[in-house]
């Protein structure tokens, strides 16, 4: 069975582009364009995803607050979860760390890497 | 209005209005009177004062713009960049797939013209792994054709709406510091030796102005050209798509027509039209492209609408300077602005182009998770 893979990101070219390496890649992804609409897609989901993937600013919820609040639901206290956003100042990777993001990637990224680190954290 | 300001620059820098600037002079109780200052002296010292914040105010303004040319002029190459290499790969494949659709017209007719046993089994076997060459390449054509019609999206909702928004807000703020920048000037001249320091600042702004117009200019001519190169580039793609459908549906029928005949027919319909959809589905399939120049697109469009962001910062500045008209709106309106325009940036270019512009420290990157080299120097894990 494929491994279920959400992915958050606001700009539908670069939600194009992950379903397309992902999908390559053999994982099933689930996509959502901003933080509520991928709590809605966790809660609504009867099997659990293996990792979320999420831009930082998005309107309605942004990345951090995702990830905040998805720890707090029954099952994803451990599950990974990787930040990919152009964002690369200390102060905001800081923020995603304490909310409980498990990775850091700045845009632009290769699909070759993404699933390197993929493959590397879901080992 | 031109002749209003003027009036109101030259007044501020005499110092006509500086009722802030009296009140901040006031001592404690405790300490004796200061001495009665000579009015020459007094005078001088507050022309001095207001030109110094005069200058602050329009070396600022020029920093501003220096950041948003740079960004301007980086989104130019990212643009162009990004758009050859789609381009490029898009020719490749073209031409590769024309050269496919040849190939299989070919084999089709060699085949056609050719007789030959035939074997149940084999050829029950050939139709059922040529059957599934025919779907893969209907539907890389279909997703290739995907693709391209997004990237045209695109460029054509960058052009209309993010561009667009974005080049009437630098336009009005070119519009506002030029007149600040032309009663500056006048100021500067009457102020002789002592305005020596904003009329240089002035004319600076004029030209960085002029600068800013013109990559804006550039920015368009390039969006518009890529626009109409893309339309173009759509419709060959268009029948190329076309074309690639036909032969594989032509090889399809032929394909029908051999079942009764020998396998190696079906084989080798079946190897041609793998070329054809082998090629488009290479191109459809070119993560590596097609994931890069979407990035792209999505960081210049954020880049332009964080630099709308900082203009429309900038042009509340100015509309409250030429508002109100006293000097206390161009005292102490660098750190405020600066600070305010930190928080729009997303990107590390951004920040350096800040740093480079005001000497104010903006960039950090310091490692807050670890960093595995073969993952890449842009991946941290916690």
């Amino acid at each position: 069975m494929s491994r279920r893979v959400l992915a958050v990101d606001d700009s539908a070219t670069v939600r194009s582009s992950l379903k397309l390496v992902l999908q390559k890649a053999g994982y099933e992804p689930v996509l959502a364009a901003d933080g509520e609409e991928a709590l809605f897609r966790v809660q609504e989901s009867r099997e659990k995803f293996h990792l979320i993937i999420t831009d930082l600013n998005m309107p309605k919820m942004n990345g951090i607050e995702l990830i905040k609040t998805v720890r707090l639901l029954p099952g994803y206290r451990f599950t990974p979860i990787l930040m990919l956003t152009t964002e690369s100042q200390a102060e905001k990777k800081m923020e995603g760390k304490k909310a409980g993001a498990t990775g850091w990637i700045v845009k632009p990224f290769t699909p070759g890497q993404l699933i390197s680190v993929i493959q590397k954290i879901l080992r | 209005m031109l002749g209003y300001l003027a009036c109101f620059i030259s007044g501020l820098v005499l110092g006509t209005a500086a009722v802030s600037l009296v009140s901040r002079k006031k001592k404690p109780l405790q300490e004796p009177p200061p001495p009665t200052p000579i009015p020459e002296v007094e005078e001088s010292a507050r022309k001095q004062e207001d030109v110094k914040a005069l200058e602050e105010f329009f070396l600022t303004v020029r920093n501003v713009a220096e950041i948003v040319e740079k960004v301007l002029e980086e989104t130019l190459v990212e643009i162009r960049g990004s758009t050859e290499k789609w381009i490029e790969a898009v020719e490749q494949m073209v031409e590769g797939t024309q050269g496919g659709i040849a190939q299989l017209k070919t084999t089709i007719t060699a085949i056609v013209s050719r007789e030959e046993e035939e074997t149940d089994d084999l050829l029950d076997k050939s139709r059922k792994s040529a059957t599934q060459i025919v779907d893969t390449s209907r539907a890389a054509v279909s997703r290739f054709t995907e693709c391209s019609d997004q990237f045209l999206g695109i460029i054509q909702e960058l052009r209309e709406s993010r561009f667009r928004d974005f080049k009437l807000q630098v336009e009005k703020v070119l519009r506002q510091s030029n007149i600040l920048a032309l009663n500056a000037g006048i100021e500067a001249a009457r102020l002789g030796a002592a305005g020596r320091g904003l009329g240089v600042i002035a004319r600076e702004i004029q030209k960085l102005n002029k600068m800013v117009d013109e990559s804006l200019d550039a920015i368009e001519d390039l969006v518009e050209s890529l626009e109409s190169r893309l339309q173009e580039f759509s419709e060959t793609l268009e029948v190329t798509a076309q074309d690639s459908v036909k032969a594989i549906e032509q090889g399809e029928r032929v394909l029908e027509d051999s079942l009764a005949e020998l396998d190696q027919r079906v084989d080798s319909i079946a190897s041609a039209l793998s070329g054809v959809g082998g090629k488009l589905d290479e191109v459809a399939g070119n993560l590596g492209a097609v994931v890069e120049v979407f990035q792209y697109q999505d960081i210049v469009s954020q880049k332009l609408g964080n630099m709308q962001g900082v203009v429309r910062e900038l042009s509340e500045v100015l509309d409250e300077a030429l508002a109100s008209l006293s000097r206390s709106e161009f005292a102490n309106v660098r750190e405020e602005l600066l600070g305010r325009i930190q928080k729009l940036y997303t990107t590390q270019s951004e920040r350096r182009h800040h740093e480079d512009a005001t000497g104010q420290e903006c960039v950090d990157e310091k490692r807050v998770g670890q960093v595995i080299s073969e993952l890449g120097e842009n991946v941290e894990l916690f």
